[in-house]
């Protein structure tokens, strides 16, 4: 295994909708998930978000229309035979004109938002080539700069969420010395089938931040956890999972035979906390876990003060 | 003349751009169907979940 990298990641920007993470750029209207620098296509500082591309657009039709509406009066007050027929096209023109840009102001985020449906409707080719344009430039720094390609392809798998972006992802962050304090979510980097690199991946997860390691990480390793053990100290990646999973009283209850498994690898710090989970409230659902771990505790922990405070014993 | 038909034309115009401006929103689309309109179009020859 090639040595890992101490690193600092910046943290994911999560956006309300995942739409909000393209930007537009305004002089080649191409299209780039990677805020912060200039467009990959054309070189120019002009990238802005679709969201403001949008709003644009429609300023930009009640900007038409406003012009149409004030040469009708135009065209009145100059055919005008009277004073009075001309003071008349001029004041309906004026009166147009406000009412509509009244409605328009009330009304404008629905029209942005038609727009924007529209855009992504009538350019959606640009679209899927700017994402591969950004996967490809993602790529070619990798040697150089692999925090800079993990960063871009967690961008980039906002909208593209193929197995192999997932992959390289999981590739890239286990060459880094992940930390507590980074910012590491492995819901978008599941995948269906079995991987060696995600299994050591949530494993060391597990070992150095235990509140990232949700439901489905458990599951992954639950489903293949044949294939885990044949792994280079396989058993170990699973009592880290069965480590963090013992943290909350659900994922015990989900997964009482696979936490029995690896309960007697778990740390004693670890244990305790699953001794005193139990003890506190045995339930029948548990099968087999509640023997497993009084028989340990029974092997190990009788005589340990640790295990007499505060628990009554299974 | 003309200027009473270029008001009467420019009432109707406006008349049809309130109607328009007044029902935009049966026209709009949600943000979360946009979202999978776009996830659906970048994962075509892909797996996209
Ligand atoms: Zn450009």
């Amino acid at each position: 295994m090639t040595k890992k990298q101490p690193v600092t990641l910046l943290p994911y920007h999560k956006t309300t909708y995942r739409y909000q993470k393209l930007k537009i750029c305004n002089h080649c209207r191409q299209y780039t998930l990677i805020a912060d620098e200039p467009c990959p296509h054309c070189g120019r500082d002009q990238l802005i978000s679709i969201e403001k591309k949008a709003e644009q657009l429609a300023q930009r039709s009640t900007a038409i229309h406003v012009l149409l509406m004030i040469a009708a009066a135009l065209l009145g007050i100059l055919f005008g035979e009277t004073f009075l027929q001309m003071g008349l096209a001029a004041a309906v023109g004026a009166a147009a004109v406000a009412v509509y840009v009244i409605i328009r102001e009330r009304t404008k985020s629905f029209f942005a938002m038609k727009e924007l449906g529209q855009l992504i409707e009538r350019d959606e080719a640009k679209m899927i080539e700017g994402l591969f344009r950004n996967w490809e430039d993602a790529i070619e720094l990798w040697k150089t700069e692999p925090v800079n390609t993990y960063e871009r392809l967690r961008e980039i798998s906002t909208l593209q969420r193929s197995e192999m972006i997932r992959i390289q992802q999981i590739a890239l962050l286990n060459t880094f010395i992940l930390r507590k304090d980074m910012e590491i979510d492995l819901e978008p980097i599941m995948l269906r089938h079995f991987e060696p690199m995600l299994a050591e991946l949530i494993g060391e997860v597990a070992k150095v931040k235990r509140d990232a390691i949700k439901e489905h990480a458990i599951k992954y390793m639950v489903n293949y956890e044949i294939e885990v053990l044949e792994l280079n100290q396989g058993d170990q990646l699973l009592a880290q999972v069965v480590g963090a999973a013992v943290r909350m009283r659900t994922y015990v209850e989900a997964y009482p035979n696979f936490i029995a498994r690896y309960a007697r690898y778990l740390p004693k710090e670890r244990f305790l906390r699953l001794y005193n989970m139990l003890s506190r409230s045995a339930s029948s659902s548990l099968g087999h876990l509640t023997d497993e771990v009084y028989r340990i505790y029974k092997e190990r922990y009788q005589w340990d003060a640790d295990f007499q405070s505060g628990s009554k014993g299974l | 003349m003309i200027t009473y038909v270029c008001i009467g034309i420019l009432l109707l115009f406006l008349g049809y751009l309130c109607i328009r401006a007044l029902t935009i929103h049966k026209h709009t689309p949600l943000p979360d169907d946009l979202d999978k309109q776009l996830l659906h179009a970048f994962n075509k020859e892909g797996d996209g979940r």
